[in-house]
């Protein structure tokens, strides 16, 4: 192709050229603010992770401390409060499930949605006894519900570079 | 006519004139000139001798170099002499256009068993339709990019190919997906879904005219039927916008990578580059920078872009693999 050598043709020449450069220019400095930001993906990861685990934790422990308090001598109370922790449950895992988490620890939280489940099932079981004799004999079996929510949890606080939480259930 | 006009040019210059008595000092034999030679002492022979022919010029190394890509891609294989290079080439690159099928496929011949096709059938079949439109939406800029031609068959493959995967993801939409208000409202419940409906109904009649017989029926009007193809474009666009919600950080939950994993981003990413090479001042100016031999400054100025472009391909690449996997192995997410 022949130059073009008029004014014109050289400005619309410089008008294609810029129409390409400020663009990538613009691009160029996305890509370098990319590089940090994509960097930080794991560490927000965990960050969504503790927001959603720490208030889940504190509602349950007093939910379960509620439930403690009243078994031994006020049914409709420790039911209630036992209705407190599904609906705690519930809603954890209804919000993790819309987080995607990285290939590592993304089966767990499967696992740990499945196990969640299994216990919100046998509490709403447990709120079915008509005696407070009956409510603590489910006692046992939420023991074990619990000690594979946990067992899960560890995994997937572990993949997530978060410490272990002693004494809480997420 | 003088003497000189008398000449016959088809003896020039390597054909010696066959009527030659006298011996000529180069060994050859000529016929004597009919004209006292030191009439023309400063004959420019044979330019002077011969006004209207123009001596054959030397073929440049330069132009010869750039035609060689798609010179190169015509000849024979080396290893498979019965095909061109440029056939074998098209075979396989041709082949990624049926990866969303086949990730599909189990879905389709399990009737969609753990509900599988629910689940994940519009991220397998509708990524693999976004990324085969992408592709063929790339092959016009990528000549301009490039000057290679060879690989313009693929633009009508995946365009075809675009289509034939909308048509059978808005099929098994239709049939699996749990929108409710029966098969119109699992087609056209939502805005995002009327979008992606429109998409497949625009795409029909560019599919049934993608083929040369249409173009040399339609004439004309081809060219402007398939432009079209912008319509689809901005569709497609919107379709993925609506889908994400036209929220600019994926809200408060979804993944460590709201703004590379959004699908509305990873489109403009794309779109982006793909728009300005189209622009006529842009074309101008890149097939004239490569035709001036400075094609380091299109690569340069391009470059970012680039990388924006295949960075964004990545994510879709890997989104199609990753629901495709679960598909294959009967393992849709939870959700």
């Amino acid at each position: 192709m022949k130059e073009r050598s008029d004014g014109k043709a050289s400005g619309k020449n410089i008008t294609g050229f810029l129409l390409i450069a400020v663009p990538s220019a613009v691009v160029l400095v996305l890509l370098i603010l990319a590089v940090p930001y994509y960097a930080g993906a794991s560490e927000r990861i965990s960050s969504l992770y503790t927001n959603l685990a720490v208030p889940a934790d504190r509602a349950l422990t007093a939910d379960i401390d509620g439930y403690s308090l009243n078994q031994h001598r006020n049914l409709a109370a420790a039911k209630l409060y036992l209705l407190k922790q599904v609906q705690a449950e519930a809603s954890f895992d209804n919000q993790l499930g819309e987080i995607t988490f990285p290939p590592g620890p993304d089966p767990h939280v499967d696992l740990l949605i499945a196990a969640d489940q299994k216990r919100i099932k046998l509490i709403r079981l447990q709120m079915q006894a008509k005696t407070l004799r009956k409510l603590r004999s489910f006692n046992a079996r939420d023991l074990a519900a619990n000690a594979a929510v946990e067992a899960q949890v560890t995994i997937i606080r572990q993949d997530l570079g978060l410490p272990a939480d002693s004494g809480a259930l997420y | 006519m003088s003497q000189r006009d008398t000449v016959q040019e088809g003896h020039y210059p390597y054909q010696e004139p066959p009527y030659a008595e006298s011996h000529y000092p180069g060994g050859g034999s000529y016929q004597e000139a009919p004209y006292r030679e030191a009439a023309y002492p400063d004959d420019d022979y044979p330019q002077a001798f011969y006004p209207e022919h123009e001596e054959p010029e030397a073929p440049k190394p330069k132009a010869k170099k750039k035609k060689s890509i798609d010179a190169w891609m015509a000849q024979q294989s080396t290893n498979f002499p019965r095909f061109k290079r440029r056939t074998i080439a098209l075979f396989f690159l041709r082949l990624p256009a049926f990866v969303p099928w086949f990730f599909i496929l189990r879905g389709w011949l399990s009737l969609n068993a753990k509900d599988v096709l629910t689940l994940s059938e519009a991220d397998v079949l509708g990524t693999g339709g976004e990324a085969t439109f992408l592709i063929a939406v790339s092959i016009t800029p990528l000549i301009t990019l490039t000057g290679a031609r060879w690989y313009a068959p693929l633009r009508r493959w995946y365009g075809i190919f675009f289509a034939l995967i909308g048509i059978s993801d808005a099929t098994t939409a239709a049939i699996t997906t749990s929108f409710s208000g029966g098969v119109f409202g699992r087609l056209a419940g939502h805005t995002f879904l009327v979008t992606g409906f429109l998409i497949v109904l625009i795409a029909i009649p560019l599919l049934l005219t993608a083929n040369t017989p249409a173009q040399r029926k339609l004439g004309t009007y081809w060219k402007k039927l398939q432009k079209m193809t912008y319509v689809i474009w901005g569709f497609v666009i919107l379709h993925l916008a609506l889908l994400d919600g036209l929220k600019p950080f994926d809200g408060p939950q979804g993944d460590g990578d709201p703004v590379f994993h959004q699908r509305f981003y990873q489109i403009v990413a794309i779109s982006l580059p793909l728009v300005l090479l189209r622009l006529p001042p842009v074309k101008r100016w890149v097939t004239e920078t490569r035709a001036a031999g400075q094609q380091w400054k299109v690569w340069c100025a391009i470059a970012p872009m680039a990388a924006l472009y295949i960075l964004a391909f990545a994510f879709i690449f890997n989104e199609e693999i990753f629901t495709g996997l679960q598909v294959m192995t009967l393992h849709p997410p939870a959700n």
